[in-house]
């Protein structure tokens, strides 16, 4: 089996159910760690939790005191960081969806929240460039949400402890993330603290919405290459299950269609559009004008949602990274530009 | 300069017979082959490998001086170098001059075979079997691109072997071999496009950064993979190097001196495709290094005949300054190596193109 | 060696001079034969797709349309791709054989000869550079770079003695194409949305293309359609050779540069509107040739013909097979035709061709 290593759909969704479970173990067991500080300070961690032992997929990393400097690899590993208060000295620059300083919006807002230190960015546009790492000199690097190969892994070893994903690449929510992340730094009550917050958050977001509870929905990638083909998102994408913790329902056609395939992602023929019936329908368009041209095609207006104007419209990469990469970061800032745009999206609903 | 350049006389032998060089001009030119200026140029290649070995060891993010270097390398352990050098750096570029290497001898060995300069592994069909190979594992398996490696390999292995029986006639021509090669790497191109548009961009990006080549993820742990196979393969090239020579001049007068034309040919092609699929399971289709290697070789020293030797030089010269240009001259940005190499590589291609074209004249 | 030779020989070998080939009502008999067949896939395909539509109700849409009944819609959505399919197809059988006649080179295609790269290059430049995504203004980049990159391989591979010689061409043309991916890549692998578009744009399809499309591209086409099937005699006095034809009272160096002109206008044209399609100008001379005999004044009208069913037809099939969704036309054309480009190079005597 090599599982840990593939990156398929169907074994990120495993991954995200398997995750949220372990998560929810895991903070059982954190509830029961008695050395935590109780000052509420969040800057420095505890170092009597120390040494720290961490599982993941390519073994136990040890982690012997408290870190001061952290870098991160892939996407949204620094937002765990972030979200804790620690600014971390490295992390990668993002160029898809980023802005021209190479930050999420969401990291952005919590770096300036936390004053005017800034990790260095580096570009990883050939993959981890282990040098630049090096000379930031790290004593913990942080690859939780990551598909890291065991090859870099050992490099990433011998700069400073490293803790990769931990079983299935690309398969870590944002509250493993953040439990990961707490546990590491030694800020464990802060994590769990975080994670409450950040889940009333989510509850208090979607208790304020309650015409959008229960609503049916469908996320669809449009191209305006070829609007004769619709793509979808199976109920294994982690774009999907984000809206589905948001307390809508995935549509009965889409389950149907996707009932035999593995992937995360398929295609429909225009001329079925008619059969995707859900409430609400989130699009990925290239632009305004590209919504324009599908609302006006006489088969994809079809689709009871679009010809209602029931259309979550989702055309920057921003957006598209805050789901698809999930981060404790990114998920409080998707809840918060997302669930408006659900309600005004609902008021469409026939 | 007759036998200065393999393809000078071939380039013309697509439309007419021309009379074959004797067998006083065959002896001449092997003779010519140890020549002064094959040995300068040879020491020149080998002195600015090292150069560049030795820069690409102590110049980076991470400055190490040169004195630091041969001390890790001696096995001293000095804090953030030794990382830096011993575990990053060597085996990238040890990588780098591997890669470099296959791929020259290999786009040597075809060119010459072909006689043609833009016969390249690149051009008919090998290294897009690799790439199909390799995409449709990341796009379609979601494989991690660092282990698409012996998807890659098989990928090149499979699509030679169906280019070469597919161009099987009797005997194989090396013409019929390039053009079933174009065919071959049409259809493969198409699977490669196709995969491309399944899944989501990120895949896609990442498979993009596979198909154009990169050196990041050499390690030590993946260099027994490449380094054996190609210590294997380079005395069986030297071993080979007579027939080639022998070919070169043309199937009849090479059983003439006593080669097998049929025989040698395969040995010639299994040697030359498994170069291409070493290097390419070890760093992606680098572009055009196989391409420019020999040509550029044989320009710095004519009248050297197959001149094996300096191709391999080339190509890691090739691989290393393109790699370090593309860490190191573009600001911020970290490029693979195989864009450094498409981009400069292509240009040179069309030059290229032209002028063997021109010297077609004869 | 012998075989490098013998399919090395010179390319002007005897064929123009009309050898028994079917005779004259035989050949318009075929010519209305494919007018039919033409007009069946045509049919065949408003009638096929994903949504199964009866054929009454299929008929009633383009008879009795009413504006919002989805089956209706359905049935004229695949108006557009067809009409387009016809055009594309028709219009690249009627390049390959232009440049096959032309080139006097039986491997003559715009994918192997590195169009489809140039309009590619010009695709990426628009979307990566001045940020063109919709497909209407994508037409004309294509257009340009279709044109470029024609007139750069023919130039190339016409430097030397021997002129454009059969391998020269697809070196060139494979050349060609492999530096500008390189550079496409390089353009790409820094901007990830334009990647995005264009990763879907290279596969090379008819569907979804608006009439808008097909009126953009169409005055190009058609032009090049008539240029090319004026050069039925030019062709055949040039595959006597350049010398026999200048004997026959041919302008040799205009004919060239007219048919040359038909066959930017009718690959930039079809790549423009329906992306890279290979294969189709490269095969179906040849099932035309055996038809037809040398004889380019039937070759060519036959080769139209039959590049319009067949591209209709790879569509068509491409909504069979991959149903709920489809496989692009570009695909299944390659898979058809490189078969074809194969066996065709297998053959002993490529020069005779």
């Amino acid at each position: 089996m090599t599982t840990s290593r593939t990156r398929t759909a169907s074994t990120r969704a495993v991954a995200t159910i398997a995750s949220s479970l372990l998560a929810l173990g895991a903070l059982g067991a954190c509830s029961t760690d008695t050395t935590a500080s109780s000052d509420g300070s969040v800057a420095v961690g505890d170092t009597d939790a120390f040494p720290v032992t961490i599982e993941h997929a390519f073994g136990e990393t040890v982690i012997d005191e408290a870190p001061t400097s952290v870098a991160t690899v892939s996407w949204a590993n620094q937002d765990a960081v972030i979200a804790l208060g620690v600014v971390p000295v490295a992390m990668p620059f993002s160029t898809y969806g980023g802005d021209e300083n190479g930050y999420l919006p969401w990291t952005l807002d919590a770096l300036e929240a936390l004053g005017d230190e800034r990790p260095t960015l580096y570009s990883d546009t050939d993959g981890i460039p282990f040098d630049e790492l090096e000379l930031a000199g790290p004593d913990l690097i942080l690859g939780t949400y990551s598909g890291m190969s065991d090859d870099e892994y050992s490099q990433l070893s011998k700069i400073a402890p490293t803790i990769a994903y931990p079983e299935v690449a690309w398969g870590t929510d944002w509250t493993t993330q953040l439990d990961v992340a707490g546990q590491a730094l030694g800020l464990d009550d802060e994590a769990a603290a975080l994670q409450t917050e950040i889940e009333d958050g989510i509850a208090t977001a979607v208790e304020s919405a309650p015409e959008i509870e229960g609503k049916t929905f469908a996320y669809l990638a449009f191209s305006s290459t070829d609007p004769s083909v619709v793509s979808y998102y199976t109920p294994t994408d982690s774009r999907v299950r984000f809206v589905e913790s948001l307390g809508l329902v995935i549509a009965p056609s889409i389950v149907e269609l996707s009932k035999d395939s593995a992937e995360f992602y398929g295609e429909v023929s225009a001329e079925l559009a008619d059969t995707i019936d859900a409430d609400i329908v989130f699009a990925y368009v290239d632009s305004p004008e590209h919504l324009a041209a599908v609302e006006a095609d006489p088969l994809l207006s079809a689709i009871p949602a679009i010809a209602s104007g029931a259309i979550v419209v989702l055309d920057d990469p921003t957006f598209i990274l805050s789901t698809s990469a999930p981060s404790p970061l990114s998920i409080p800032w998707a809840v918060r530009e997302y669930v408006p745009l659900i309600q005004e999206a609902a008021t469409h609903v026939e | 300069m007759p036998a200065a350049e393999p393809w000078a006389q071939a380039a013309g032998a697509d439309r007419a017979p021309r009379p074959s060089p004797s067998p006083v001009a065959v002896v001449r030119a092997a003779r010519r082959e140890r020549t002064t200026r094959y040995r300068v140029v040879t020491t020149a290649l080998v002195a600015v490998t090292v150069g560049l070995v030795v820069l690409t060891l102590c110049v980076g993010a991470f400055m190490v001086s040169f004195v630091d270097v041969l001390r890790v390398v001696g096995g001293a352990d000095i804090d953030g170098a030794t990382f830096v050098v011993w575990d990053l750096r060597l085996p990238r570029t040890v990588t780098a001059v591997c890669v470099g290497v296959a791929f020259g001898l290999s786009g040597a060995i075809f060119q010459t075979l072909v006689r043609n300069p833009l016969a390249s592994p690149d051009i008919i069909g090998i290294t897009a079997g690799a790439s199909a190979a390799a995409v449709v594992a990341i796009m379609l398996f979601g494989l991690n691109p660092d282990l698409a490696a012996p998807f890659a390999f098989g990928g090149a292995l499979v699509a030679a072997a169906i280019i070469y029986l597919l161009a099987w006639r009797g005997s194989v021509s090396g013409y019929r071999l390039v053009l079933v090669g174009i065919g071959v790497a049409a259809i493969l191109n198409a699977v490669v496009s196709y995969a491309l548009t399944r899944g989501d961009v990120i895949d896609a990006n990442e498979a993009l950064v596979w198909i154009t080549g990169s050196l990041n993820a050499s390690s030590w742990g993946r260099l027994p993979g490449l380094v054996w196979p190609l210590l294997a393969l380079l005395p069986v090239v030297a071993l080979l190097a007579r027939p080639l020579r022998g070919l070169q001049l043309g199937d009849d007068l090479a059983a003439g001196i006593g080669v097998r034309p049929e025989r040698s040919k395969l040995a010639l092609i299994v040697v030359a495709v498994a170069l291409a699929a070493i290097a390419t399971a070890a760093a992606g289709p680098v572009a055009f290094v196989a391409f420019v290697s020999a040509p550029i070789a044989r320009r710095l020293a004519p009248g050297s005949g197959l001149a094996l030797v300096p191709s391999g030089l080339v190509g890691a010269c090739v691989v290393l300054a393109a790699d370090f240009a593309g860490a190191q001259l573009f600001g911020d940005t970290r490029l693979p190596v195989g864009i450094i190499t498409g981009v400069i590589g292509a240009p040179f291609l069309l030059w290229l193109l032209a002028q063997s074209n021109r010297t077609g004249k004869g | 060696m012998t075989q490098t030779t013998t399919s090395g020989q010179p390319v002007a070998t005897p064929r123009g001079t009309r050898p028994a080939g079917p005779r004259r009502a035989t050949l318009v008999a075929g010519l209305l034969l494919g007018l039919a067949a033409g007009l069946l896939v045509a049919l065949v395909s408003v009638g096929v797709g994903a949504r199964q539509v009866p054929l009454d109700q299929a008929w009633a849409a383009l008879t009795a349309y009413v504006p919002g009944d989805i089956a209706h819609e359905a049935v004229r959505s695949r108006v557009p791709r067809t009409v387009l399919g016809l055009l594309v197809g028709a219009s690249l059988g009627l390049a390959g054989a232009l440049m096959q006649g032309l080139t006097r080179n039986p491997i003559a295609d715009p994918g192997i000869l590195g169009v489809n790269a140039g309009a590619s290059m010009f695709v990426v430049l628009g979307i990566v550079v001045l940020g063109v995504t919709s497909p209407a203004a994508q037409v004309w980049f294509a257009f340009a770079g279709a044109a470029v990159a024609a007139v750069a391989v023919y130039w190339v591979a016409s430097l030397g003695r021997g002129g454009p010689t059969p391998v020269k061409l697809a070196l060139a043309g494979a050349c060609i194409t492999a530096a500008l991916t390189s550079v496409i890549t390089a353009l790409l692998i820094m901007n990830t949305r334009a990647w995005d578009t264009f990763r879907f744009w290279q596969v090379g399809s008819v569907a979804g293309r608006s009439l808008d499309i097909v009126g953009t591209v169409l005055p190009y086409l058609v032009l090049g359609m008539l240029v090319a099937l004026a050069s039925g005699r030019v062709l055949n006095a040039l595959s006597l050779g350049d010398d026999l034809a200048r004997g026959l009272g041919q302008n040799v160096g205009r004919a060239r540069g007219l048919a040359a002109v038909g066959v930017v206008l009718l690959c930039g044209g079809a790549t423009a509107a329906a992306g890279p399609v290979a294969f189709v100008g490269l095969t179906v001379p040849h099932v035309a040739r055996a038809i037809t005999g040398p004889d380019y004044r039937w070759i060519l009208p036959y080769s139209g013909l039959l590049g319009a069913v067949l591209v209709v037809l790879a569509d068509v099939l491409g909504r069979i097979v991959a149903h709920p969704g489809q496989l692009q036309v570009g695909i299944v054309t390659a898979f058809i035709g490189a078969p074809v480009f194969i066996a065709l190079v297998r053959r002993r005597k490529l020069a005779e061709l």
